[in-house]
């Protein structure tokens, strides 16, 4: 994927984006007054000043040469992403040791070179490791998993 | 001798068989991971934040700060070696090391370096032992008024210090900002941005943050640039310098250290603009600067002991105000909340055995570092051999684990998973986190002071110009606001930067 916009403006979009939308929630947020700030008050400071500055960036981006976003490979982005989630979703029903086993190999699939033999070893050792050092070493409370 | 009695009193508490356990483990983490590329203490610290709770509090502190200061020392092994910085603090070594390394000098430059951060890192204890206690004196005064004035001033350094975009490091703060009023309102009871999710009640725990943007934000970015080859040099001899040696850096040391510790004092500083200035500034003194990029000890002494300073003068604002001064320290932070512990300058008088036990702990720490680095450095040559392939789903593996070990909820993984991809972007964006994570720890108490300070004034604006300290760290923060607008020197801070980088 080549992205030929700058990053002046997408961060400015970001930015308004991120600002507006605290708004919106917070729009029934009681604002109050100075000396009694509601929960509305401060948040609402800020996502003003955020959009200020988004506009700032996407008005500069128009005036000035910056930089261009550039290739940006989506592979390691959604695979690594898709494993930690998939860590997520199968911790709590399907315990640790799978969900280690899910993200340690979901993670490798996300490298240029796969190496299936290597990769299931590496798996398979650090969630032996891991299970050991944090389970029974530090007392974490991580899910076991059950076989029937 | 108030200050023997005090420091007694921490070498007491150092000294017990599970504190020096702990600082032991620490810095031996933290060289691992600073001998590693690719995985930060940032990210070790949030996932060992998890366990560190079932610690006492001394223990779980001297631990996590030993891992910061040990990555200091392995990040350097690592930049002469490989020619690859371990940390972002190493950078600068990497290019005088890397050369010495090449030319045979490999365990010159190893000892250099290692006897150049000792020197900092014990300097650096002083300075922390007499400054901090008379920093936190002063700040007991401190009114909502003042607090919000100070914040405001660190925010405004941090984003003078950070690189690149000014208007992009002050929005990321703002974004943090915006994050940290996740929650329940403090003062009203309302709830605020939580969607209707009970969990989201406490707000979002900054580990999550901290390991997505950085932990899990930056694997993606390292393996999407793609892996770079790796020669390095596997020879060492030589590790004990002759008195000559010592001689010729024993100066650039001590610069570096006096330049690295004022410039980790200031939010934002930290080790990694020590370690740049202190480089230039070696090159700009030096008779024969030509020699610079091409092994000069005085370019691995300079920046590694001001690195290393740094990273310890941090903790001074971090201890006495309750002001992180970067994502390290923002952490550090965390640790002592989730302890029940309130940073501030109440801190000391609170918690004498923990303040002066830390301390003392570094001073220890910095020793037990040099021993780790000099004669097993071999181990971590090995260690270097580990394919980045190999590595970093272990990183994806400890992440996750970290997370999900704060709250024993899969919804901060899930989280952890989003802030991971936001990282990235904001990577690409060429937007930094570490405002970000500033702003998301320092937002919350900006709000309180802020609220606090205007209801004791009725609403009065003019509270924080009457009161003398707010009145002069809003004046400071002016001072910087306008040499940040002032173009001229805005070149300069580029230059700067670019100098050290050559």
């Amino acid at each position: 994927m080549n992205i030929r916009l700058s990053t002046d403006f997408l961060t400015g979009l970001l930015f308004c984006g991120l600002g507006a939308l605290a708004i919106i929630i917070g729009s029934d947020y009681p604002v109050g007054t100075a000396s009694r700030m509601g929960a509305g008050y401060f948040p609402r400071i800020i996502s003003v000043g955020l959009i200020l500055l988004g506009g700032v960036l996407i008005v500069r981006s128009f005036l000035t040469e910056t930089e261009e976003v550039g290739r940006i490979d989506p592979r390691p982005l959604v695979i690594l992403l898709a494993s930690v989630l998939a860590f997520g979703l199968l911790i709590e029903d399907w315990g640790f040791p799978l969900a280690g086993l899910v993200v340690v190999i979901g993670a490798s699939l996300a490298g240029r070179h796969f190496r299936p033999l290597e990769t299931g070893l590496l798996a398979v050792g650090l969630v032996v490791a891991c299970t050991l050092l944090f389970s029974y070493g530090l007392g974490l409370n991580l899910p076991h998993t059950r076989f029937w | 001798m108030e200050l023997f009695n005090e420091l007694l009193l921490g070498f007491s508490v150092a000294l017990t068989p599970t504190n020096l356990a702990y600082g032991f483990l620490g810095v031996l983490l933290g060289t691992i991971i600073g001998v590693l590329p690719g995985l930060g203490p940032v990210a070790t610290i949030s996932i060992l934040l998890p366990v560190t709770f079932a610690l006492p509090a001394p223990a779980a502190l001297i631990m996590l700060a030993g891992i910061y200061y040990g990555a200091q020392y392995g990040g350097s092994t690592t930049a002469i070696l490989v020619n690859l910085p371990g940390e972002s603090s190493s950078v600068v070594t990497a290019i005088d090391g890397y050369q010495m390394a090449r030319k045979g000098r490999a365990g010159l430059a190893l000892a250099t370096a290692a006897l150049s951060s000792f020197l900092a890192g014990t300097l650096a204890t002083v300075v922390i032992a007499v400054a901090a206690p008379a920093l936190a004196e002063v700040a007991l005064d401190f009114g909502p008024a003042d607090y919000f004035s100070l914040m405001l001033f660190g925010l405004i350094a941090a984003v003078i210090l950070a690189h690149g975009s000014v208007i992009k490091a002050i929005g990321m703060i703002l974004v943090g900002i915006l994050l940290g009023t996740m929650g329940i309102d403090a003062n009203t009871g309302l709830e605020r941005y939580t969607f209707g999710v009970p969990t989201f009640g406490d707000g979002i725990d900054f580990a999550v943050i901290a390991m997505g943007m950085f932990g899990i934000g930056e694997t993606i970015a390292n393996l999407e640039r793609g892996e770079a080859s790796r020669t390095f040099v596997k020879e060492v001899r030589g590790l004990w310098p002759s008195f000559a040696e010592i001689r010729s850096f024993l100066k650039p040391a001590l610069r570096g250290t006096v330049l690295g510790g004022c410039l980790g004092l200031l939010p934002g500083g930290g080790p990694v603009l020590a370690s740049f200035s202190t480089y230039a500034l070696e090159k700009k003194l030096s008779k024969e600067p030509g020699r610079f990029g091409h092994g000069a000890i005085e370019g691995v002494a300079g920046p590694e002991a001001a690195n290393n300073a740094a990273a310890q003068t941090a903790f001074i604002p971090m201890l006495t105000l309750g002001l992180p001064s970067s994502a390290v320290m923002a952490l550090m932070i965390g640790a002592l909340m989730m302890q029940g512990l309130s940073p501030g300058p109440q801190l000391m008088n609170q918690r004498p055995d923990l303040f002066w036990g830390l301390i003392a702990s570094m001073w220890l720490g910095n020793l037990m570092l040099v021993i780790l680095n000099l004669p097993l450095v071999g181990i971590w040559v090995k260690l270097l051999s580990v394919p980045y392939r190999m590595l970093y789903p272990a990183i994806m593996l400890f992440c996750c684990i970290g997370v999900y070990s704060i709250h024993n909820n899969a919804l901060d993984v899930v989280l952890a998973a989003i802030f991971g991809g936001f990282g990235f972007i904001a990577q690409r964006l060429r937007c930094e986190p570490a405002p970000l994570l500033l702003g998301f720890i320092l937002g919350p108490m900006i709000e309180e002071t802020l609220r606090r300070a205007l209801l004791i004034s009725h609403g009065d604006p003019t509270v924080f110009v009457t009161r003398p300290i707010s009145l002069t760290f809003l004046v400071m923060a002016f001072l910087l606001l306008i040499v940040l607008v002032a173009p001229m020197i805005r070149m300069t801070r580029q230059k700067a930067f670019e100098e050290g980088a050559e």
